[in-house]
């Protein structure tokens, strides 16, 4: 076993959560409430909500800090450590607490028949699996992006556009700099698995509100389970992408919604709003999805009072300034991204405000595909295999909504809060679907997916519970959980889950490129090439793999649309030489037209290329300048160490 | 705002016996669907051979029908 790497990851992981932990208790202590003392909270609900705010508040910081100039490993270090210290003595009683709740959910389960054991192991089996994801390959948009950002804010000390997705470096980078901080910690391995701890975290919430909604232990065990085989879900374990975060974060706003006008209504406003913003700074896709359940939940609360038609009036100016509070908490929680937006872009509020709103603005079907999506939503949902659609929901959720109709009805609706949650998910859903009906994405919109799964699960348990004539009935929601568990798990290993290559990986008898195929391979062999600070043109969009100052003198959307617009291979050549780049990469599946144009079989004679590694559909050049024409006009160097810049060329 | 109220069964006068045989098959319907799409290759041939497939692909078409009749037309 690689030792080294084993202690690297658990004690950066580890201690990263408990940072995250410690940073949420003590804003909560701060907020009014020691963590320890929220009443009506189950101990769960408060080490995940304290953790998930300490994610968000840390991101946030982290990215105040390297948009500084100062995101230097001793400082994360120093400023994790102060917290842990600070706020352990906050988070202490509640993790004592969670361990008896733990137990007491042991001794539940010693005295439930055995499929219901059965369930829970598989259950737990499925979420434990996520560790295996380190033996999945990157690849995809993490490679491009989500991990490629990280890994040169960390090397570089600050935050800067990424050099080819200057435009994209404009969303909300929650995610983004969680992964920063434990790759400047030493732990890229940490990063790929930190969306682990954050969904536990994301379903414990779900978890309290079903709780909320009246669940007993049975139905917290399928909702656990519907969780954990959603395929949208599963597919986000280990693949780098950031989309697990706004769900969690989503999660906990929808659970503080809910927690608003019962106790300490101060700190459930505020949470509320932190979360939400949070949740939309992860993922603008939630603006339009989460904003119109949080109000509805906060509406809803008007009219549970409101019975008095005397009161009406009062209620109405509550709501006003409930929803003013909201929006104070919620703009707190943003504000470090529209400063991040402004220093960068010189435009806080980006990319909304521009003129057509480029990247955001998307639409993925023609009309008739689109009409089929909305036709068939739920199914959609469930079955879809659409493009980019990466993932379902669990098709427990489906199979379970139905038996709602047995349920009891409470006398009035606005006093189930069952109702309430579910109206909020639709609400939600509802909106998305006017306004996005092309995007047929759960991970777009997750935390309100999961939102429909405390309906399925009361509907199920409720079932579960039922007299023994109904036991034919039961029997098929047990006989539906089990083979689901043991479909998923059966499908995702050697999707998404790696047992075999994980062990190798940690044995130290997998290197990096061995787990992660063509593209590292290629970027290792231009890494041993290239000269400190070379410049690459990347005619591709994947490049974590590269040195982290290769990455930062790579070609930039500018350079690449000049160079599109160029007509001769020639003068494409010579731009690239006054440029300054000395390598290309390219790869023919995605750039075929861009390396066409360039015939790299006949280059002018004042060029010689040299290929350095070659697949079927990636090359690697060196690019020797006999005899240009010209001089280079720009070259990286490092002008503030360890960050590189594009200048003159002197 | 969430209070909890004494509860009624509204459903205790639907016909139940119809109404649960429905729902298995919804049940069983839904989680055979899944296992169609998600099962290895290896195993398609013998769905087939059972009509799973086909049957699903006739009620998916039927479903679709159905909702483009009643609300686009």
């Amino acid at each position: 076993m690689n030792l080294l790497l084993i202690g690297t990851l658990s004690l950066v992981l580890v201690g990263y959560c408990i940072a995250c932990l410690c940073a949420g208790a003590i804003v909560i202590h701060l907020l009014c409430a020691r963590a320890s003392t929220i009443k009506s909270c189950s101990a769960g609900a408060s080490l995940a909500s304290a953790l998930l705010l300490g994610q968000g508040i840390l991101a946030n910081l982290w990215l105040l800090v390297a948009l500084g100039g100062w995101f230097k490993p001793l400082f994360i270090l120093g400023l994790m450590t102060l917290t842990i210290v600070g706020g352990a003595i906050f988070i202490w009683p509640n993790i004592i607490t969670f361990l008896r709740q733990l137990k007491s959910v042991w001794s539940d389960l010693r005295n439930e028949s055995l499929a219901w054991q059965v369930v829970a192991l598989l259950a737990i089996l499925i979420c434990m699996a996520w560790f295996t994801s380190l033996g999945r390959p990157l690849m995809g948009d993490a490679t491009a992006f989500y991990m490629a950002l990280p890994k040169v804010v960390a090397a570089a000390h600050r935050l800067m556009p990424l050099p080819g997705y200057e435009a994209y470096t404009q969303i909300g980078l929650q995610g983004e700099m969680h992964y920063a901080a434990l790759m400047a910690l030493g732990g890229s391995d940490a990063a790929q698995l930190f969306a682990w701890p954050t969904i536990i975290a994301g379903t414990i919430m779900l978890l309290a509100i079903g709780s909320k909604v009246g669940l007993n232990r049975r139905g917290q065990w399928i909702v656990f389970t519907c969780v954990f085989t959603s395929s949208a879900v599963i597919y986000l374990s280990g693949d780098g992408k950031v989309d697990l975060f706004a769900a969690a974060l989503g999660l906990a706003a929808y659970y503080w919604a809910t927690q608003v006008g019962e106790h300490r209504r101060f700190l459930a406003l505020a949470l509320t709003g932190l979360f939400t913003g949070f949740a939309i700074v992860a993922k603008f896709s939630y603006i339009p999805v989460l904003l119109p359940g949080i109000v509805l939940l906060l509406v809803w609360k008007l009219f549970a009072y409101s019975k008095d038609k005397a009161r009406f009036g009062s209620s109405l100016r509550s709501l006003g300034a409930t929803l003013f509070q909201l929006g104070f908490w919620m703009l707190l929680a943003i504000l470090p991204h529209l400063i991040k937006n402004y220093v960068l872009f010189d435009n806080a509020i980006a990319p909304f405000s521009t003129s057509g709103l480029g990247w955001a603005e998307q639409t993925w079907f023609r009309p008739e595909t689109t009409r089929r999506i909305v036709l068939t939503y739920p199914f959609a949902l469930t079955f879809g295999q659409y493009w980019g659609q990466y993932g379902n929901l669990s098709p427990l959720v489906l199979a379970f909504l139905p038996l709602a109709i047995f349920l009891p009805k409470p006398k009035s609706l606005r006093d189930s809060p069952l109702a309430a949650i579910t109206l909020a998910a639709l609400a939600g859903l509802i909106c998305w679907v006017i306004l996005r009906p092309s995007l047929l994405s759960p991970r777009y919109i997750l935390a309100t997916l999961l939102l429909f799964i405390p309906l399925a699960a009361r509907a199920a348990e409720h079932i579960s519970w039922s007299n023994p004539k109904q036991q034919w009935l039961s029997g098929s929601i047990m006989v539906g959980i089990i083979v689901t568990l043991v479909t998923v798990g059966l499908y995702f290993k050697n999707i998404t889950f790696f047992p075999s290559k994980t062990v190798r990986y940690l044995a130290g008898g997998m290197s990096q490129c061995e787990r992660d195929g063509v593209y590292c391979r290629a970027m290792e062999a231009l890494n041993e090439q290239a000269e400190p600070g070379a410049r690459v043109f990347l005619a591709a969009y994947y490049r974590y793999w590269l040195r982290p100052d290769l990455l930062q003198c790579l070609s930039g959307q500018d350079e690449q649309h000049i160079m599109a617009q160029e007509k001769t291979s020639e003068a494409k050549w010579l731009r690239i030489h006054k440029r300054g780049f000395r390598y290309l990469l390219a790869d023919k599946t995605t750039h075929s037209k861009l390396i066409e144009s360039l015939d790299t079989a006949q280059p002018p004679p004042w060029l010689k290329i040299i290929p350095i590694f070659e697949v079927a559909y990636l090359s690697v050049y060196r690019l020797d300048f006999l005899d240009p024409p010209s001089e280079p006009q720009v070259e990286c160097r490092q002008v503030s160490p360890p960050a590189w810049d594009l200048v003159a060329h002197q | 705002m969430f209070r909890t109220k004494e509860l009624t069964n509204w459903s205790k006068d639907l016909p139940r016996v119809p109404i649960k045989i429905a729902l298995s098959f919804w049940m069983y319907g839904v989680i055979a669907t899944f296992l169609v799409l998600n099962i290895p290759a290896k195993f398609h041939p013998l769905l087939r051979l059972l009509g799973l497939f086909g049957l699903l692909q006739r009620a998916q078409e039927w479903l679709l029908q159905f909702f483009a009749a009643r609300y686009l037309s």
